[in-house]
């Protein structure tokens, strides 16, 4: 008999070590000495530069590179984030550290307390609105390489969160200057925020990247911030603003070269967008997140812009050693973007990998500024340049071209079934036994959608969980998702995401690099379906999706799509499980509207392939 | 700190190794646990509200591992040294093993550590509803594995331990 306890008495062998208990008690205890050094109680610079190692870094290791250049931090500027806390309590926060406390504290789930005094500004009475929304400019933070601004929408005909949601009233931002402008990245509601308006307003954010190697203030910069509220054709100009608070004190450092950066990025493709790997030789690091900069090569172009986005909760991570005692900090990079920036005939490749939360890195005085006076010099050399900037999707190996299925490709094929026993779904009461009445209804709708969406391995239908596939001759899997929504869908932007072993739902991506066991699968969004005659998408939101899609394979716009990939089982590091070896992964679809913002999954298939 | 120490330290360690499958990477897990409870500087209202602290903690520091470059790409091996009294403990811990890390972790929670749904949904941050569909799923996918002779009941072993 095969019992759930005889899991739990195999559990109870597993036993901690007990001489890990002193040297943990230890390390608390040196901790704490640390942080009183910190908060000033204790006197001196060595003692303090090695608490301060003892930390997050008297030196960097990073990935395969090694800093070696960075000098010793300065005593004299440690504080503690215990007194920060402390005063937070008795002084009011500026409006920029506080949000952007708000929003990594949204990001990660954990309170943060880090002080970004300095790094921002705050704006008073900076706002537009129609009859409509409000949105007003509330405050700005960042460096020299990303900012985050922050805006609040007042609805000001009582709303709802479904009608935010659905008009999307936004502040998008720009930052003009030296020639070239850098674009919004992302803006939206925070992170983790509630759904329904704080002080009668929602909290958003937004964020720039730095799109090139020239640093935001060192360009002499002019920040300038646009709102623009889509349901009323509003797109007024609030305010340019000077980026006067981002200053030199991250600047840039060198390195022995993190040559491995890009292929961190791309796994899988082999080489980069430029199709050559140059060692990123410089990096600056601020409490935003890390920025790699590649010594400068020759190019044939005049004046390009090119970098893409590696997307939100990507699989990068960055450990900081400390150089005194070894220990590590690690910082999850949640999102980034990476491209190369030429001109005249000289190109400069880049990537800025913004943290999941801050990193204090305060205490590390610069090396030298070697890109920051290049960059100024370059920045006069093209005042009058007009700046070409594209921005590009990914270009995915294994030619997993997404393609508009022929016309006689059978639609209807897959029919919402229990992902586990492959049974058709008749009702919620089994695995969703707390299912609300208005859940209920939105169930019902997203399984209508699930009954167009068929996976096929090797030409063979996937129906659930288990189900046995061998690979081809060559050992490959031919693997394709199809979904055939209607006309109501293919207005928006479709996406489907694969993901790998449902293990947190992150749309992460498996690839090959240099020998190691890893399965290939990136996002890949379809096409716009923008109506070409009124250039409008809609309906713009899921929801009026749902309730309109009426399901018609038969009908003309009805448009099938196919994503075909192979999965060479060599590189693939498979499960072992008590009946052989196993493939895991979901597939999300998901729809969004033109602001790039990823709505909510319409539904989700789940696949356990037994490999034979 | 030596008292906290000791009352969660094997719950701390036993949850880390439900989600790293190995030892080395389940003691670095329980050390920094253990290190943000003391340096913290948090005040409790109870022990329960410690302990979910710690666990919540814990779960917390298994996902950014698990999501870590590092980790994805050398996958541990999972620790040989276990001695099984039958072959059918082996078999439904390597099922249980085999389960996504989410699947494991729930699984852990609900009979190893004896917590009720409620409490791994304030744990793991997520609603109940949540946490008893990844039951459901998790369960069905041991039976899967092991096959129809598998129980998942609890028996009164369990439920002291629970208690």
């Amino acid at each position: 008999m095969k019992q759930i306890q005889q899991y739990c008495s195999a559990m109870d062998k597993i036993k901690h070590d007990p001489a890990c208990k002193q040297e943990v008690l230890n390390m608390a205890q040196r901790n704490q000495i640390h942080m009183t050094k910190r908060s000033g109680k204790i006197a001196g610079t060595a003692i303090a530069a090695a608490l301060l190692a003892a930390n997050i870094g008297g030196g960097y290791l990073l990935l395969h590179g090694r800093n070696q250049a960075l000098n010793p931090p300065v005593a004299t500027e440690i504080e503690s984030e215990i007194d920060l806390a402390s005063a937070a309590e008795t002084a009011a926060l500026p409006c920029y550290v506080s949000r952007m406390q708000e929003y990594y504290a949204g990001l990660t789930g954990e309170p943060c307390d880090f002080d970004f005094t300095g790094l921002g500004r705050d704006f008073e009475n900076v706002s537009a609105e129609d009859e409509n929304w409000r949105v007003e400019l509330k405050a700005v933070t960042g460096c020299d390489w990303i900012l985050y601004y922050f805006y609040d929408v007042t609805p000001l005909q009582g709303q709802s969160w479904e009608q935010f949601q659905q008009e999307h009233p936004r502040m998008e931002a720009e930052v003009f200057g030296g020639g070239r402008t850098d674009h919004l990245e992302r803006c939206g509601i925070m992170p983790g925020a509630e759904h329904n308006p704080e002080d009668g307003a929602w909290h958003c954010y937004g964020r720039v990247f730095n799109s090139s190697a020239q640093p935001f203030f060192h360009a002499d910069k002019t920040f300038c911030l646009r709102a623009q509220i889509s349901t009323a054709e509003l797109d007024t100009e609030v305010t340019r603003e000077p980026l006067d608070f981002v200053s030199a004190e991250f600047p840039l450092e060198e390195s022995d070269g993190f040559n491995n950066i890009f292929e961190a990025i791309y796994i899988g493709q082999g080489a980069n967008m430029l199709g050559m790997d140059p060692a990123m030789t410089r990096y600056a690091v601020t409490p935003f997140g890390m920025n790699f900069f590649s010594d400068p090569y020759e190019s044939g172009k005049r004046d390009s812009n090119t970098y893409t986005d590696f997307g939100e909760q990507s699989f990068m991570d960055i450990t900081f050693t400390s150089a005194d005692d070894g220990s590590e900090t690690r910082m999850a990079v949640y999102d980034g973007i990476i491209g190369y920036h030429e001109e005249e005939g000289t190109g400069i490749q880049y990537s800025f990998a913004a943290f999941e939360r801050p990193l204090d890195v305060t205490k590390f005085a610069p090396e030298n500024d070697v890109l920051t006076a290049e960059a100024a010099a370059t920045a006069d050399d093209v005042q009058t340049t007009e700046t070409q900037t594209i921005t590009e999707v990914p270009v995915q190996d294994y030619e997993a071209i997404p393609r508009k299925a022929p016309a006689d490709v059978p639609c209807v094929v897959y029919g919402a079934r229990d992902s586990l026993t492959g049974e058709p779904f008749d009702s919620l009461t089994g695995p969703y036994p707390d299912t609300t009445p208005e859940e209920y209804a939105q169930f019902e709708q997203v399984a209508v959608y699930s009954r167009y969406a068929k996976l096929l391995v090797n030409g063979r239908e996937m129906k659930g969980i288990g189900e046995e596939i061998s690979p081809d001759e060559n050992n490959m899997l031919n693997i394709t998702f199809a979904w055939t929504p209607d006309e109501n869908v293919k207005n928006q932007n479709i996406s489907i995401d694969i993901l790998p072993e449902p293990v947190f739902d992150d749309p992460i991506a498996y690839g090959k690099s240099e020998g190691e066991n890893i399965v290939i699968i990136e996002p890949y969004k379809f096409k716009d379906y923008v109506d070409p005659e009124t250039n409008v998408v809609y309906p713009s939101s899921l929801p009026e999706a749902i309730a309109a899609f009426k399901p018609d394979p038969a009908a003309e716009n009805c448009v099938p799509m196919r994503y075909s990939m192979q999965i060479d089982l060599s590189k693939v590091n498979l499960q072992e499980s008590p009946r052989g070896k196993q493939l895991t992964f979901l597939v999300d679809y998901h729809a969004a509207d033109t602001s790039g913002s990823k709505k909510d999954v319409i539904f989700r298939g789940e696949y356990i392939l037994m490999i034979k | 700190m030596e008292q906290i120490y000791d009352k969660h330290h094997e719950s701390v360690y036993r949850l880390a190794y439900a989600y790293t499958k190995n030892r080395a990477d389940a003691e670095d897990l329980t050390s920094e646990v253990f290190l943000r409870r003391f340096t913290c500087g948090k005040t409790f209202d109870s022990e329960s509200h410690e302990t979910a602290w710690i666990m919540r903690v814990t779960i917390n520091l298994a996902k950014d591992l698990l999501r870590s470059f590092r980790y994805r790409f050398t996958v541990p091996l999972e620790d040989a040294d276990l001695v099984f009294e039958s072959p059918e403990e082996s078999e439904v811990w390597h099922a249980v093993m085999n389960l996504p890390a989410k699947y494991r972790s729930v699984i852990h929670l609900y009979y190893y550590e004896g917590y009720s749904v409620a409490e791994i949904a304030k744990i793991s941050g997520k609603s109940e509803t949540a946490v008893q569909t990844q039951l459901y799923r998790a369960r069905k996918l041991l039976k899967n594995a092991l096959g129809e002779e598998f129980s998942h009941e609890t028996n009164s072993a369990i439920l002291q331990r629970n208690g």
